[in-house]
Order: C-alpha cells, then structure tokens, then sequence
C-alpha cells in the first residue's frame, strides 16, 4: 500500500508512515487485515473543552484522547506541563481506548497536528503503529462533508502492554544545558516549535513562566510545517530545515512549550527523510520554571559556520606556521598514514621482499663455489678489479646526472610541489627531508648489496670475509650516495639534455676503455671508487678521496636544492608512482612507456617523411606508418644502440659464450617493443578498437607489417655487429640476423597484446589466487614474451654448436633459422585467433563445471 | 615597492615542437583587472604558469612585483589557481585548507575557512577528500585554496568550467572582493559575461599577443569568437 510518507520508518521500529492521507485512511479503514483506531486528539490552550468538542461532532468511531490526562501525567513544574505518563499510565490509558499492540493509530485534531503529533510520537517511540492525519479533522469533512459523529464513543477495552520510554528518543535537561554551556562551540541544534513571537519573548503568555527560549535555540514554529491545516510539500520542508542547520548538526532536540507541539517537527522531520530528533519533554515550561537557568530573547538566526567551526575544536590556535608547519603536518599526515596501514600487508610485504632478496643471494651463493681462487687470478682481480667495478660508479654517475637532467632524483607528489612549493617558505628546506630519504634508501639498498656481493667474494678471493663485507657496504653505499649527488647536482644545473648525455657517455666511455684488459695502464676517473670494493686484498687510503668527493657532492646538491625546477618535479611525480608500479607488475611495456614520458620523449608533431594519403593496402598499413614516422630522433638512435647490443652480444654467442644469446633475446625484445609502438597505441585504446567492424586479432596482426618492414634496417646493423665481433660469423649472420630481430618483435607482440584487456574470461582469477601464485603468474608473463624473443637466437647456438663438433655451421644455422620463423608464425597464429582460442576455453570451462555440478546435484 | 604586479618580458615557452608562448611582452599593473581571452592552445595556461613558476621559461624573463616567480616575496604575493587543481590522497577539505593557511604563514585561520566553506556550499563535505569529488566541487575547493591565504595578485585560469550557478555568482563575488581590497586580479577565461567585469582584455593566438585593451573594445568580441 503506497501512503503519503515513507513507510516503514527508517528510524522508528514501525511499519507505519508518520502521516497519511484521508486517501490513505479511507483505504486503512476497508483493510480487514489491520485493526485501525481513529484518535481525536484536540486540544486547546485557550482553555475551551476538547471533550465537548468531541462529543459535538467527530470522525465516525474516533476515541478521544485527553491530552492532559491520557498523554501526561501531573509532576513538578521543572517537568513541565505535560510530563510523560508511566509507561504503566499510557498502558491503560491506551487499553481503554481500545489500541491493542498491533492496533494502527490514526490520529487528528483540528490544526493539522499541533497536538494530535504527541500521541502519534509516543506511539511511534514504543514501536507501536501510528501515524498523523494530514489536514486533521479539515480533511475527513472535506472529503466526507459534515456527517460527524456526536457523543461519546464507547469501545471494548484492549490489552497494551507496558514498555518503558525509550530514552534515546527524549533529550534531558543535562543535554540542554550542555548545548547551552558549548554555545557557539556546540554541534547540536534545538528547534523550538512555538508560535515566533512567543519564541522572542515578545508576547507574554499564560502558559509561558517567562519569557524568551532556550539560548541559541532555533525557532521552527509548527505552524510553519502547515499551508492550510495541510503539511507543506517534502522539498518545501526540506529546505525549510536545512536553512535550520539540521543537515549539518550532530544533534537535534525538538522543543516548544510543553513537549506536544515539538511533535509535529519530530514527525515533519521524519517525512522529510532527516532523521527524527529527540523530544525534550518537558520544553520551555520546565525549563524556564527554574530561574538559575538562562534564558534568550529576540531573533535567532541560524549559523552554519557555527557547525563547521564547532567541529574544529582541536585546531591549535598557536600551532606553527611557515616553514615550522611543514614538519609539524608532515608528522600529523604521516601519523595519520600509519594509523591506516594495513599491518598485516605490510609484514606480508616485507616477508616477500626479505624472500625474494634472500632466494637470490641464495642462488647466487650456489653458483659461487667456495675454493679459492689461483694466484693468477687473484692477481689479475686486483689489478683489473677496481677498473671494473669503477665502471659501476662511472655508470651510477653518468645515470644520476642524466636522472637530474630530467628532473631526478627526487619523487614528489604533485601535491607537495603546487601546495608545499608554490608556499613562501625556503625550497631548499622544504626539499631537505625527501633528499635526505632518497639518501637513506639509496645507501641502505647499496650498502646491502655491497655487503652481500663482498660476502660471495670473500668466499673465493684472499683477504679477511668481514673486511670483504665491509668494503662492499662502503662501495655500495658510496655509489648509492653518488647516483644522488650527480642527480641533484644535474637537476640543479638544469644543463641541456644532449650535453648531459655526452658528459655521461664520455665518462663512462673512458672508465670503460680504462678498465679493457689491454688498457690496465690508462687510468680511469672511477678507478678510486672501484679500488675501495677490494680493500680486502689492497688497501689505498688515497681511494677515500672519492668518499669525501662524493660527500662533497651530495652536500652541494643539497645546498643546490632550491634551485629544483618545478617543472620537471611536477611532470615527474605522477610519472614515478605509476613507474614504480609498473614495475612491482613487471608490466615492461609500461615500464618503457613511462620512461619515455619521463625523458620527455614525445612523438614529432610532423614526420619525418610525408606519405601521400590513402594509399596501402589496408588501413592498419596507413596507422603504421604513420606512428613510426613520428618515431623521435631519440628513440630511432637507441633503437640502432639496441641492434648494436644485439648484433655484438650475438658475436660473442659466435665465440663460445652461450649465455649471451638472453642478452641478445633481450635486446631484440626491446627493440621490437620500440617498434611495435602501433599496435601498442591500439591496444592502449582497446575501447576504439572493440568499436571496429573486424576481429581484434586481425587488426593487431595487421599492425605490425609494417613494423616486420622497419626493423630490417636494424636487423642489418645488428648483423653486422655480429660479422664484426664474432668469429667468421658473416654467413651465419646472413642467415640468422633477419629472424632473430623478427622474433623479438614477436616476443614484444605477445608482451603488448597479453596487456589488453581480457574479453573472454569473465572472472577476475589474479583476485582468487592466493599472492605466491598470483606472483609466480605475473613473473611467467613477465618471462614468457622474452623466451620468445630469444628463439630468435637458437640459429646462432646451433651453428656455433655445428662448429664445435666440427659439422656445417651453415646447415645448422638454416634449420635453426626455419625453427625462428615457424615460433614466428605460431606466435602470428595466436594473435590472430587469440579471442577465439580463448572463448574456446572458457566455454569448455563452463561447461566443464556446470556438467560437474549435474553430478554432484544428481 | 614597484606598481607593476606581473611583468613579462620577450617571455617564450617551447616546450620542444614549437613555441607556445612566443615573445610576449605585457605589463599589468597593480590593482588592475584583467582577462586573458584566446582559444584553446592560444598559450594562456602556459603563461599563467611560467608566471607562477610551475613552468621554466625558454627565453625571456617573468617577475612578480619586481622578483622573480620563485622569490619567496613572489610567492607570498602570488596566489594561482590551476585550471587542473591537486590535491592530496589522504586530506580532506579542511586539512587542506589548515596545511595551504599555515605554510602561508596564516595562523588564524579557521573562521575565514569555515566562512569560505559556507558561502561555496562545502560546508557539509568539510571532512570528504577532495580527490574523490567531481569537476565541480574540487574546483570550488580549489578556489577556497587559492582565497584562504592572503595575496596581492590572484591568477585564475578557467575558473568558470565545471561551476554551477551557484559557484559561478560566489567566484564572482570572491573577485569582486579580491578587487575591492586592492588586489590585482588576472583571469584567463572563456566566459564572455566576465569581460564585462574587467577593466581590460589580452587576447592570446598561438602564444603571440594579438589585443591589449579595454573591454568595449570591438575587436575583443571578435577575437573571442573568431575560428582559431
């Protein structure tokens, strides 16, 4: 049955709405179901007879209610007027007006509810069914004309069970004087159901012990809730008690002068979807009978700054500002964060973490084995050590001044730089913490590292194990101090990307070229850091130069920290979280994305050749081109670099060094990753794709000619590189160069297409994994497309093989190179056919289960 | 002390394909009023931010009465509000608005920011985070951000976009104020209502400046709606 109002009550235990009709009633009262008792509650304060009134004419069948007697009972004057009944008083006076516990009280005066609401409210407060009728006894003659019932009307007595009042529903005096006591500082609201004059204390009046209300009470006289005996329209009301603040209060307490006309704001506010607020029983009448309590005069205009202050009650007044307030709301927000962690992800983290770091060095100690090296060896470790290792710190600096070109090395939030940065107080200051944590994390995980790499060396190597570890430690933190320092010294210079870049290759060109077999005798610019990891066999003080060098500079870089651009912090923010990430998922097609975004690699605005439009084969072959001839100088110079890695680490596999042939699958992975940037920007827009009147793995098949096209320039240089290093490689290049670049665009291929998003499978099964499988599943992913790439090298292995045992190497390298490209066209196959070998699956899936299920429900 | 609140000088911007800012030379005094009018891409964002010191600049130079944009006096004076706001994770309103008043030196704080959470309507979602709010709210909290610290130069860059009547008519307001106390008030906008409030208009093309004027000024209508 739909009523005026909600029903059920969200906030009384009853299934009646607070008012009805006189539709709703007509209908209540032909429902054999539900026992209804009609209520004539009226009541005057102006002293005429409500019973008379009754007994002169009411609703057909209607009980009447005293107010003074049936609704309240006689008490002190601080109660008030109308002090509650006992709950064993209401009980009987309920019984002999015949409302039983499951009766549905209707219930009317001749106002439109100024006291018919007490009944309905007590009603409602016990959990018992009662509602208001809305237009009261106005609405029943307007509907049934004046055909009203005269004289008493006598009903069978019903039993009513006794229940105490609830005291969440009603407000004390304690409540109010608090409210009083916080003043401007209170969160509650108390609305004062009163007529406005009496309410500003303008009028004197019989029932009032003074003037004035409760202070800082709001007036919502109850007649305002009215237009013409008639509640006033929901949004009308809603309005009318935001503007009271009841939206924003904690607390609301419904007044007036002796509990009964509060009512209908309890029922108004109720109707209007706020949540009813508590009635204080006995109002204005008990309350201003006590004259050590205060009482308020004239207007009160409601103040919703009032509640948003209010509840600032902590605010310091005297906290700290400027540079001061920095640290005092860095501790607040990290406080905050630590308050939020999840403890128990966190210790799970570092478990894996702590796992992960542990298995490695495990595996590693499994390679090292524990005999000493020879003398020779020792000695060729001492004398070639340093060069090496220096080529590390060469490489650590190289990349933190390139880091600080780019706006390295911190990672700040976005936030921090338009809030913390754009604010005047000191940068330099304000920077100071997170350089100083990117400082400390550097040199712990160096440190670490260090320690454990000297660990492994002093199992073999001569020398002392814990000065092995030690020097290790101070290596490792040292270069980790050194990434740093060049960064923040880079960053702070702002020099030009192309020069930072040439100052880093010569840096580590020469580093490099000095540490050569050949060249032991050319010294280095890094040799005195690398010295310093070999301190176990050799110790040079003079090498702690390039302690206190890097010292030095990371004390400048701090001192230079005001300078940082705002610019590349601001870009880098974002772009550090979200690479961090990226690579937590060993997502590396994300990876490299975000470090383009980083190096600020943008694709060129025009390109490098105009092709005239319209012209190919399928569209797909236009997209292609298009992307790739936007390819930046940069990309096209590292991609050379690449095949350069690639063709020379495949030499070496051509003389003997097997292992090589990952590092030469790896770098034609990532060359085929840079030019499979097409298909990559189409499944980046899967959305667009999905829109396309074509089968997904078609378009993505089609995406990459062209990219097949554009890599044989770079499967040239590779196979070159390889001619050059290896040993009478030039025929085997010749056949193995082309399918080993090929492969690792296939292998990028299946790294880009796994990233899309998955049609097919409708659970989420990384969600339902516990994390040790869910990590081994991201790792194989990982993996996989590089395994692929690095078929590409089987021709190199089995003709240096077919060399070895003395057979043709040609031959070998033919049968390997037919195995690459049959991989290849496997690899085509599945990214063509690759939903539909999926949605293959799946169905066997469910059907799999649902016949498992016949099973075991049969 | 100097009567000139933003100066820039042959002020370029490249950000590597093209200059999107080229060469703009402008002065606006203090006190004074103004929109900055251009199409999309016409390099008004740009200039707002190289003014702010949110971005470098290629060539050229920007001061901020009389200092650079990065002096601490410029940023004290200075108050920019990005068309693109941000703010933290874990903050909510008010905290954002104790954190921008404190480090701005403001220690009486709370009646001002309760006063501009009331007049935006955010007075209920004071303890909401900001980053989880629509286009609309977080432009209006971004706007409470921007007023609750004091300033003598208030640039606003589209603040129009994603307001509500409401929020339109209290924006308006707040600048009247910011106006009204003798603070200099720069707009880049898209709103033709507003030039009405301005007591002058730049019009940005393709990062060069193509008018300098007051707002009666015929062409500015037609460099607002003329195809870029």
């Amino acid at each position: 049955m739909e009523f005026l109002s909600t029903s059920p009550s969200p906030y009384f235990d009853v299934t009646s709405p607070p008012f009805v009709s006189i539709d709703d009633l007509d209908r209540l009262l032909v429902e054999p179901s539900i026992r209804v008792v009609v209520a004539d509650v009226r009541w005057y304060l102006d002293g005429r007879d409500a019973r008379a009134e009754h007994r002169a004419g009411h609703v057909p069948g209607a009980v009447f209610v005293d107010v003074d007697d049936d609704l309240a009972t006689h008490g002190a004057s601080i109660d008030g007027r109308h002090p509650l009944p006992s709950p064993d008083e209401f009980a009987a006076a309920m019984s002999r007006l015949g409302v039983s516990d499951d009766t549905w009280v209707v219930a009317y005066d001749d106002t439109g509810g100024m006291t018919a609401g007490r009944l309905v409210v007590m009603l409602r407060m016990l959990g018992c069914r009662a509602s208001l009728l809305d237009g009261g006894l106005g609405a029943w003659i307007e509907r049934h004309g004046g055909d009203l019932e005269s004289g008493d009307v006598i009903v069978e007595p019903l039993h009513f069970t006794s229940r105490p009042w609830p005291t969440e529903r009603l407000a004390t005096f304690a409540d109010l004087d608090r409210f009083v006591a916080r003043g401007d500082r209170s969160t509650s609201v108390v609305l004062d159901a009163r007529a406005a004059d009496r309410f500003r204390g303008e009028v004197a009046v019989a029932a009032d012990p003074r003037p004035g209300h409760v202070p800082g009470a709001y007036n919502s006289p109850w007649n305002s809730l009215l237009v013409d005996r008639h509640l006033r329209a929901r949004d009308d009301l809603i309005e009318h008690y935001r503007s009271l603040c009841v939206d924003v209060a904690d607390d609301v307490i419904a007044s007036c002068g002796s509990g009964v006309s509060a009512c209908l704001n309890v029922l108004a506010m109720e109707h209007a979807g706020f949540r009813p607020p508590r009635l204080f029983v006995a109002s204005w009448s008990g309350w201003a009978s006590d004259p050590e309590r205060p009482a308020e005069v004239g207007e009160s205009t409601p103040d919703r700054r009032r509640f948003v202050r209010a509840r600032r009650l902590d605010v310091r007044r005297d906290a700290p500002v400027g540079l001061a307030a920095l640290g005092d709301l860095r501790k607040a927000r990290r406080r905050k964060r630590l308050a939020e962690l999840e403890w128990f992800e966190a210790l799970y983290r570092v478990y894996l973490a702590a796992f992960v770091f542990g298995g490695s060095f495990l595996f590693l100690s499994g390679l090292v084995t524990d005999d000493p090296v020879s003398i020779t060896t020792a000695n060729r470790v001492v004398a070639e050590g340093p060069g090496w290792a220096g080529a590390i710190a060469a490489l650590a600096a190289a990349l933190g001044w390139r880091s600080g070109s780019l706006g390295g090395p911190l990672a700040l939030e976005d936030a921090d730089v338009h809030h913390v940065l754009t604010a005047p107080i000191d940068r330099g200051r304000a920077l100071l913490v997170p350089a100083l944590q990117r400082l400390r994390s550097l040199v712990f995980v160096g440190g670490l590292l260090g320690t454990a790499v000297g660990q492994l060396a002093g199992r073999r190597l001569p020398g002392n194990d814990t000065v092995w570890m030690l020097a290790g430690a101070l290596f490792g933190a040292t270069i980790g101090v050194l990434y740093v320092a060049a960064a923040l010294v880079g960053h702070a210079f702002g020099a030009r990307r192309w020069l930072t870049t040439t100052v880093a290759v010569a840096l580590v060109a020469w580093q490099f070229g000095s540490a050569l077999p050949d060249r032991v005798e050319l010294v280095g610019p890094a040799d005195g850091f690398g010295g310093l990891a070999f301190w176990a066999m050799r110790r040079e003080p003079i090498e702690l130069v390039s302690v206190a060098f890097t010292v030095i500079t990371a004390i400048v870089g701090l001192l230079l920290l005001r300078r940082m651009s705002l610019e590349a912090l601001s870009r880098r923010a974002s772009l550090v979280t979200q690479l961090r990430f990226a690579v937590t998922l060993q997502d590396l097609r994300t990876v490299m994305l975000l470090r383009r975004q980083l190096s600020h690699e943008r694709s060129r605005s025009r390109p490098w050749l105009n092709r005239r439009r319209g012209r190919g084969p399928f569209a797909e072959w236009q997209r292609a081109w298009h992307g790739i001839l936007r390819f930046p100088g940069a990309r096209v110079v590292r991609t050379a670099a690449l095949a350069v890695i690639a063709g020379a680490a495949a030499g070496g596999v051509m003389n003997g060094t097997a292992p090589l042939a990952v590092a030469a699958g790896f770098a034609c992975f990532v060359i085929g990753l840079e030019l499979a940037e097409p298909l990559a920007q189409e499944v980046d827009h899967g959305d667009l794709t999905d829109r396309l009147p074509v089968v997904r793995g078609e378009t993505h098949l089609r995406l990459l000619v062209v990219p097949v096209l554009v890599s044989m320039p770079f499967a040239l240089i590779s196979a070159v590189t390889t001619g050059l290093v290896g040993d009478d490689a030039w025929s085997i290049t010749a056949i193995a160069g082309v399918p080993a670049i090929v492969a690792g665009l296939a292998g990028a291929a299946v790294n880009v297409v796994s990233g899309a998003p998955d049609p097919i499978t409708t659970i989420t099964r990384d969600a339902t994994m516990p994390p040790e499988v869910a990590g081994t599943a991201n790792v194989i992913k990982a993996i996989w497309p590089i395994a692929v790439a690095t078929t590409g090298q089987i021709p190199m292995l089995v003709a240096e093989s077919a060399r070895r045992n003395g057979s043709g190497a040609e031959a070998a390298a033919a049968r390997g190179a037919i195995f690459s490209i049959l991989v290849i066209a496997l690899i085509a196959a599945w990214i063509h056919r690759r939903d539909a070998i999926r949605a293959w699956f799946e169905q066997a899936r469910i059907e799999s289960q649902t016949s498992r299920r016949r099973g075991v429900t049969s | 002390m100097t009567d000139i609140a933003l100066d820039a000088h042959d002020l370029t911007k490249d950000y590597g394909d093209g200059a999107a800012l080229d060469s703009l030379s402008v002065s606006i005094a203090a006190g004074e009023r103004v929109a900055l009018i251009g199409h999309n891409g016409s390099g008004k964002t740009t200039f707002l931010r190289l003014a702010a010191g949110l971005l470098d600049v290629t060539s050229g130079q920007v001061e901020i009465f009389g200092r650079a944009p990065h002096d601490l006096e410029s940023r004290r004076r200075l108050s920019y509000l990005s068309d693109t706001p941000v703010f933290y994770d874990d903050l909510s309103v008010w905290e954002h608005l104790e954190y921008t008043s404190r480090l701005h030196g403001v220690a009486d704080w709370v009646d001002r920011a309760a006063e501009l959470l009331t007049c935006l309507g955010l007075d209920d979602r004071a303890d909401d985070l900001p980053t989880r709010f629509s286009r609309g709210l977080k432009q209006k909290t971004a706007l409470a951000l921007a007023v609750v610290r004091p300033f003598d130069l208030l640039m606003v860059d589209e603040p129009f976009v994603g307001l509500d009547a409401t929020g339109k008519e209290v924006l308006l307001t707040l600048l009247d104020e910011a106006s009204e106390r003798g603070a200099t008030v720069v707009v880049a906008t898209h709103e033709p209502s507003f030039l009405d409030r301005v007591s002058r208009v730049i019009a940005l093309r393709n990062g060069e400046l193509v008018h300098d004027g007051p707002p009666s000024d015929a062409s500015v209508h037609s460099w607002l709606h003329s195809p870029s």
